[in-house]
Parts: structure tokens; sequence; C-alpha cells
């Protein structure tokens, strides 16, 4: 078994934000399979916190929620990203972009 | 901003909000339990597994919840009927609790109030930070006479800085007009008070009216003009009950007929605090509504303060230098050359005070600042005891309390979350305490102004509840509520849970407790300490004000000021009229002897000389000669009980066209003559040599407090200038407060019209110029011996508690063979270990804290040995009871009753 990494705080809002920009409206066990699909066996994502994450996010108005009807006929929470939202993702990105950069070049130097 | 509307607007969907995270959450658990089921796992496997998947559903719940809403004012809301529940559950805690703080609370609320009203808050104008006061603001009522003055200012003196200035948009000016009386529709004088002010007053200050109008900016002139007055809200709603047909109405203002053409806006009383006006009066009219003075185009009349607002980008600095050159030379140039350069030197060597004037003017400022922050400091000191009362409370209850905390722990609530409870329980107690503070600082307020006005009417303050005081409140409640709830929380939480579940409940664990509480009883018997030294010193000093040898009896006199001019007496008229009231008073039963002096004793006026010569004396620095001076009727001395040291007193020989003559003081006396007698010798002033015909002793005759002034006496039927101040000293057989009556009787018989500006004993003038000692003495003993209540109740509290906690070993000595009266010897003896400690600590602190007060002493050094020395022994009888009860409870207790229930 592969090692599991824990998906970080501040990493998940962004995951999140790519999931419902690539795939529009979700409901929340949609994005947590979509997220696990996806990343397979290398993020662990504890289900429990993705909620409190989606909250945070609609607080801050980068995505919404509304009632919808699932696949299988049930009423479910869907989430879709806006154009705030939209922003923020690419903001993140590049400042992950700029982050993951950095610690390469680290890791780099320190290797040689 | 966003998420915190969001979170403020969950607060009110809790219940919405809650049941659809619990519909997203099911949906998303019977997704997972679905998907597992299709890869074969039985039904119960797949929730299962599910569940794990998922991680703790009750936990992102909270987090969720924690999230979405306030959870502090969550939990708040959840923990606030909790608590009430078990503050109800304990009535006789909740009280005392209660009761305590409540007093507390309330005392610094109501000092807090009138240091708001006196010292802090800002005039309810536009944009008071812009004002500027010019002159003396703590002499909002002055007046004075004589060829310069820049802590008052003459009219024509204000015109010119109006005229002159740069730095301000507008400048106005406004002065004093006593006894005002106003006639309506026919009816009798009522009194009002009314303020004379420049027709930019309102413009300057940016006072919109209520109702109609305010005045015309035209200038001030020329005198007579504008008969009209402009009335203030409160006033227009007492007098009037508000009724807008005010507008336009005539009434007389002294006799002279006025138009009120409008009412100020609501809460605005004018810019003296502490003196609010009723009525607003243009300038133009001074001289007729003070019949016989006119001020108006007098520049030795000096009774004018100014206030203007500062143009943009003006500093004070820069107004304080423009101001301070105008007024200097303008107040040369008005004199006509006649000011000598020493003299010129002089003003312009204590220069124009130009200060901020956004909190208006106030001659209560600079009285009451100093007693109030030194009241503020002792109520604050009140209601720490009253906390460390609380706390103590609050320790003794958690011991009670302990399986319930115990038992709510090892249920799983977190240590966090008790000391939230227990935090909301004592604010919630201190807020309760809050509200009753905020009723007795409602009640206690205006008493405290009563007495600051000693028996006269009360001080016209502004005191109704208003924010500023809400939030003061507000505050020390939380504050004090954190105070004295947090360490006991703290402390009652840290509990062992395995002995203090397996204990009965009364165990010996919690020591620590025990000893804290000690801890408090000795801060509080020091703090006790330190606030009846304090108590002490200021009741002694007010006793030995009233009890000071003034120089005369206080009870015997009674000084009736009356005023001629404003009766319609011209000058010429008036010294044989006071011959006659002189006459008429005499012969009033009771009345033993009448004098009459234009100052006389305590009667709020006084007169000044310099630059006279005295023969024999000479002298190169010009405060050396400089001295008070009065004029005085036939036997004065004799009539007020002053011995003649030397030579003679006035009599009917000194009147106009004899040899003028004078009496001095014995201090001029002493200071100008040594050794030598003055009797004979001269003083001369103006070109006139006044022959020294007897030396007076010393009196107090204007303040109690100040050292005694050189004062030299002329006879008041010698001088043919004019007399301002009409005094009628009385020497009566008793009490003359007893007197009072008979004479107001006869002086409306004598003339109905006379007016009588003031009528009272002189123990009552004296009274009335120690208000600010009075007021703190009689607060700081009140509140000295509530702080010796409080510390009462801690110390019983605390011994009390301990013996419950050592009935068994109590019960263990007895069984021994101890006997009662050496239980009671040994609890006795442990209460007063406590009150030694805190003694001995308070002491030094007393010692001290009393130096900051030595100045506000009269006759008597803040090292006081009979005070200091009283205080220690009052504070360990009251120990002594407080100990005695416990010691007396202990000493019963029944050895095999204790010693059964271990």
């Amino acid at each position: 078994m592969k090692p599991k990494s824990e998906v970080l705080q501040g990493t998940l809002d962004m995951v999140v934000l790519k999931t419902l920009d690539t795939m529009g409206a979700m409901h929340g066990y949609g994005i947590a399979q979509r997220i696990q699909q996806v990343s397979r066996d290398v993020l662990q994502l504890n289900q429990g916190t993705l909620y409190p994450a989606l909250l945070r996010l609609e607080q801050q108005g980068w995505i919404q929620a509304e009632w919808g009807v699932s696949d299988n006929n049930r009423r479910a929470r869907f989430y879709s990203i806006t154009r705030a939202g939209k922003k923020q993702l690419v903001a993140e990105r590049a400042s992950w972009n700029r982050m993951s950069d950095a610690i390469e070049r680290l890791l780099e130097a320190e290797a040689g | 901003m966003r998420p915190l509307l969001q979170r403020v607007a969950s607060l009110f969907r809790r219940r919405a909000l809650d049941s659809q995270l619990d519909e997203e959450l099911r949906f998303h658990l019977d997704m997972e339990t679905e998907a597992n089921r299709r890869r074969g796992m039985t039904a119960e496997a797949a929730e299962q597994a599910a569940h794990r998947e998922f991680g703790g559903v009750a936990q992102t719940k909270e987090i969720y919840r924690d999230r979405r809403g306030l959870p502090m004012l969550e939990l708040l809301l959840r923990d606030l009927p909790y608590g009430l529940r078990t503050l109800r559950r304990s009535p006789g805690f909740t009280a005392i609790a209660v009761l305590s703080l409540g007093l507390g609370i309330g005392a610094n609320t109501a000092i807090f109030t009138l240091i708001d009203a006196v010292m802090l808050r800002s005039l309810p104008v536009r944009s008071p930070n812009e004002l500027v006061a010019i002159g003396n603001t703590a002499r909002p009522g002055g007046m004075s006479f004589g060829p310069v003055n820049v802590e008052l200012f003459s009219l024509p003196l204000y015109l010119r800085l109006r005229d002159r200035n740069s730095v301000f948009t507008g400048v106005f000016a406004s002065g004093r007009v006593d006894h005002l009386t106003v006639r309506i529709d026919g009816g009798g004088d009522e009194p009002i008070r009314g303020r004379i002010v420049s027709a930019n007053f309102f413009d300057v200050l940016g006072v919109e009216p209520a109702l109609g109008r305010t005045f015309v900016n035209d200038g001030d002139r020329p005198t007579g003009a504008n008969p009209v007055v402009v009335i203030a809200y409160d006033y227009w709603q007492k007098r009037f009950a508000r009724d807008p047909a005010v507008l336009g109405r005539t009434v007389k203002l002294n006799g002279a007929l006025v138009t009120v053409v409008g009412v100020g806006s609501r809460g605005f009383t004018g810019e003296v605090v502490g003196d609010a006006a009723d009525v607003w009066i243009p300038l133009s009219m001074q001289a007729a509504v003070s019949p016989g003075y006119d001020w108006f185009e007098k520049p030795d009349g000096n009774w004018l303060l100014l206030m203007g607002r500062l143009r943009r980008g003006v500093g004070l600095a820069q107004a304080r230098a423009q101001i301070g050159t105008l007024a200097i030379q303008g107040a040369i140039d008005l004199t006509g050359g006649s000011l000598s350069a020493d003299e010129a030197r002089d003003v312009w060597r204590k220069g124009v005070t130009v200060e901020p004037g956004g909190r208006g003017f106030s001659a209560l400022r600079s009285q009451f600042s100093r007693p109030l922050l030194t009241l503020m400091i002792v109520v604050g000191l009140v209601l720490l005891i009253a906390c460390a009362n609380v706390a103590n409370l609050l320790l003794a209850r958690a011991t009670s309390r302990r399986k319930e905390i115990s038992v709510r722990l090892a249920i799983g609530a977190s240590r966090e979350r008790l000391v939230r409870q227990l935090l909301t329980e004592s604010v919630l107690l201190a807020a309760l305490g809050g509200a009753a503070g905020l009723f007795l600082a409602f009640a206690g307020t205006p008493l405290f102004l009563r007495m600051a006005a000693g028996g006269g009417s009360p001080v016209p303050l502004d005191v109704h509840p208003n924010t500023a005081m809400l939030a003061f409140t507000a505050g020390i409640s939380l504050l004090t509520g954190i105070l004295f709830g947090l360490t006991p929380a703290l402390r009652s939480t840290r509990v062992d849970l395995s002995s203090a579940l397996k204990e009965s409940g009364r165990g010996v664990a919690g020591n620590s407790g025990w000893r804290l509480g000690k801890l408090l009883v000795v801060a509080q018997v020091a703090l006790s300490l330190l606030l009846l030294v304090g108590a002490g010193l200021f009741v002694r000093s007010l006793m030995n004000l009233e009890t000071l040898d003034v120089g005369y009896s206080r009870s015997h006199i009674a000084v009736l000021r009356v005023d001629p001019t404003a009766s319609g007496y011209p000058f010429p008229q008036q010294l044989p009229l006071t011959r006659r009231l002189l006459e008429h008073l005499r012969s009033i039963p009771g009345v033993t002897g009448v004098t009459v002096s234009e100052n006389g004793i305590f009667g709020g006026t006084d007169s000044g000389s310099s630059g006279f010569q005295v023969e024999g004396y000479t002298s190169t620095r010009k405060e050396d000669l400089v001295a008070s001076v009065d004029q005085i009727g036939p036997h004065y001395f004799s009539v007020v009980g002053v011995p003649i040291l030397a030579g003679r007193d006035f009599d009917e020989r000194d009147v106009a066209g004899s040899a003028h003559v004078a009496v001095i003081n014995q201090t001029m006396a002493r200071f100008y003559f040594g050794n030598r007698d003055p009797v004979g010798q001269a003083i001369v002033d103006d070109g006139t040599r006044y022959t020294i015909v007897g030396v007076a002793k010393d009196m107090k005759e204007r303040a109690l407090k100040s050292v005694t002034e050189r004062r030299y006496y002329l006879p008041f039927y010698q001088i043919t200038d004019r007399i301002y101040g009409f005094n009628f000293e009385m020497r009566t057989r008793g009490d003359a407060a007893q007197t009072i009556a008979a004479i107001r009787r006869e002086t409306q018989a004598f003339d109905g019209n006379l007016k009588i500006l003031s009528l009272a004993a002189v123990s009552r003038l004296i009274d009335q110029s120690i208000t600010d000692e009075r007021l703190i003495a009689e607060l700081s003993g009140f509140f000295g011996a509530l702080a010796l209540l409080l510390a009462a109740t801690g110390l019983y509290g605390v011994m009390a508690y301990a013996i419950s906690r050592r009935a068994s070993e109590i019960g263990l000595r007895m069984a021994l063979g101890a006997d009662r009266a050496s239980v009671i010897a040994m609890v006795l003896r442990e209460t007063f270990v406590l009150v030694a400690v805190g003694i001995a600590i308070g002491l030094p602190v007393s010692l001290l804290a009393a130096r900051f007060i030595a100045a506000s002493l009269a006759q008597v050094s803040a090292s006081d040995p009979v005070t200091i020395g009283g205080a220690t022994v009052v504070l360990l009888l009251v120990a002594l009871v407080a100990g005695w009860v416990p010691a007396h409870r202990a000493s019963r207790i029944d050895p095999l009753a204790s010693l059964r229930m271990e």
C-alpha cells in the first residue's frame, strides 16, 4: 500500500474549487468521490472535513449552493463555482505553483 | 465582512440550518452506504464502513456549526438559561453577590456620571473639537472692575478681538446675568437662569433652533436693539409644556419686555457646564435686563468669556499667539494709555488663556476635578473589595459544586467548556449587579448633586442616563464578572476526577481554594484600611474646617444682601437708603446689632487694592503693596464680634467730610509695622491719606482654607465712589438661622420692591464655601463604611466556611478535651491572624497613599496617628464581630455527630 497524504486545509479549498470548475455543479458526495478518484491512493480525504470547507468557501462567496435533485432522485445540495471563485482559483494556483517551485528548488539544492 | 454578516444571520435560522445540514450529511452517508452495498457488503457493514470513511459525524457537525454562526455567542445563549437556573437555585448566594456588586458598580457609575458630566463630555454642538475657549473658563459667572483684565473681557475688547482676528470663522462672547426673574402673562416673578450672549452665539456653536429662529447676527449694536430671547428646550418643556404658541409671546425679564423668537435644540443647555441656562438674552439687551448696570460700552467692566471656532487649517498654537497679542494690545489701547509700562508688562506676562473649548466653560470643573478623581479611586477600591467578596463566595460554592463539576467532566465536557459556563455565570451575576448598580446610581447621583450644593438648590448638571454612562456600566460589569469569576472558575475545574467522585462531597481536597480565600480576605482588609484611613482624614479635615476659629461666632450672624440699583434707587439715594434700613433692621426682636459693608463675610465678592503707599515702609517689590480692602459701616467689628487689638472701631463720626481713616487687620499690621504701633500711621492711596485708627484681629472673610490676606477697611459712609455691594450683617441673640424669616419679613415691610439677593446665616454661607470638602468627606466616609461592611462579610464568609470544612477536626479536638472557650479562642486567633496580616500590609500602603491627598487636607497631617489608629481599631472591632459568629458556631459543634459523619 502506497503511503497516503492528508489533504492540507489550504489545498483542499483549491482542490474543491478546481473540481467544481471542471465538473460544474456537484453535491458534496460527488465532490468527495471525484477528488478521491482523480487522486486515488495518494490524497486521503477525510470526508467529514469537506462540509466545513464547503461552508467556508460559500461564506467567502467563491461557491454557491442550492438544493436540487440527484441522479437517484433524492434531494441534495448542489455546489457550483462563482466568478469570484474562478478568480480565487487562478490566484491560488499561481501561488501554489510558486510555492511548489520554490520547494522543488530547495530540495534540488539540498540533494546537490 | 460578508462572512460575518452571514454568521450573524445564521444565528436566527439555527434550527432550519441544522436540519439542512442533517439532510446533506445523511444524503452523503446514504450514497456511500449504497456504494458499499453495491460492492457486496452486508447492509450493516456497508453503513459502518460509510461512517468510518466519513469520520465523526457529530464532530463534523460541531465544526460546521462553529464555523457557521458565532460560536461564542451561541454558547452564551445556551449557557445563559443554565446559569440563570443555577443562580435561582441558590437565592441567598445570588442576593448577597448581586447586592455587593450592585453597591460597588453603582458607586462607580454614579461617580463616573459626575466625572463625565463635569470633565469629559463635549457640548452638544457642531464639531466641538474646533471650539477654542478664551479667558479664565473657570469664571463663567465672573465680574471684575478695573482697567485691564484678560481673564474676563469687556465688551469693547471683545468687539476688537471679534473684528481683528483671522484665526476664527466666528467668535462669540457670553456673560452672566444674576438674579434674573421672569414675569409671564402678568403672573408673579419666577426665577429663571439666563445667560447674556452675543448675537452670533448660536451660529458659532452651530446650534439650530428646535422651533422658531435664533438671533439675527447684526453685530450686537446698538444697546437696546433686539428685545428678543431664545429659550432652552428643557425650559420650553418644563414651563410651556412644549406649546409652539410660545413663539411671539412677550415676557418681562427683570422688568424688560422681550419676545420669545425661538427654542434651542433639544439637549442644548448652553456653553456653561453645571449652570444650565433657561434663556439666552442678546448682548444688546444687557443694560435692559440689568437695571442700573450698564456694562455695554464700558472698557472697565470685565465680565465676558469668549469662544471661537477655528478656521480650517489653523492650529491652537496659532490662535493662541494671535489672540494673545490682540487681547493685550487691545487692553492697553482701550485704557487710553493710562496703563503704566509695568502694568502692561504684567498683563503680558500673565498672558491670555486660549485652550480647547469643546467641553464648554465651567466653574465646577476646577473645583470638583480633584475631589471627583479621588472619589473615583475610592469607588474603584470598593468595587475591588466587592469582587473579592464575590470571588470568595464563588470559591466556597465551588466546593459544594465539586460533584456536579466532576460528573460533567467525567461525561466528557471539556474543561474549557466548563470554565466558559462558570464564567457565564459570573458575568451574569455581574450583569445583575450592574443593573442593580445602574438603579442605585440613578437614585444616588441626584443625591450627590444636592450634597455638592451644600443645602442650596442642586447643581444644575445634566446627569440624565446617557450612552457613556450605560457603556461604562456595561464595561465595568463585564470586567468585574471576569475579574472575580476567572480564578474560581479555573480553580474549581481543576479536579482530580476519581477522588472527587469517590468523596462524599465534603473532603479535604481544594486546600488551595481555602488559601486563596484567605488571601482575598487579607487583601480586603488591607484595602478597607486604606479606605478607612482616607475617609478618616477627609472627615477630620472637614471637622477641622467646621470648627475652625473664624474669628467670630458663625451661628450668631445673619447676612442680608440687597441690590438697591436693580430696585430702582439711583446712586445718590443708596447711602441714605442703607441708613434707614439699618435702623429698621435694628428694631427686629432678636437682632442685637446691625452694620453694613460692601463685601462683608463670605458674601462672594472681594475688592483689592494695589500700588498704595504705607508711610514709614518702603519696598521695591510690587507684590508687597497689595492688599484686600472692604468698606464697612459703624461698629462693624463689635457687631461681627471681632476684637479690636489697638485703637478703635469705626463709629458714627466716620462720615463724608470728616478725617479719612482706616482700620487694618493683624496680618497687615504685622507685615508693614512689625512691632511698632500702627495706630496714627497712614496709608496713602490715589493721593488720599488714610490715618490708621485701629487694628482688628484677623478673621476669615472669604475662604476657610486660604491664608489670611493683608486687609484694610475704610468707612462705608465716608466714601463717595459708587458702591456695588450692600451686605447687612446682623448679630442675633440666638441662632441666626431662626431669625432669617423675621429679617425677610421686615425687609419686605421696609420696601417691598427692594431686591433681596441673599439672606442666610453666616454658618450657612461658610458651609456653601466648602461643598467640595463636604462632598468628598461624606462620600468617602460612606464608601469607607461600605468597604468595611463588605470586608466584614468576606471575613465572616471565609471563617464560616473554614469552620464548616473543619467540623470533624474541631469535633475531634473537643472529644479530646478542648473546651468551648478554647475553640472560640482558636477561631478568633485565626481571624486575627488574617486581619493582622491585612493591617500590616494596609498600613504602609495607607501612609503612602495619604501623601497624595495631603494637599487637600485642612489642619490634619497625612500621617495623623489618631486617624490611623482609629481606623485600625474600628477594623479590628468589626473583625472581632465578624469572627465571633463562626467561632461561636464552632464551639457548638457536637463532637459525636461530627465524628460519626466521617
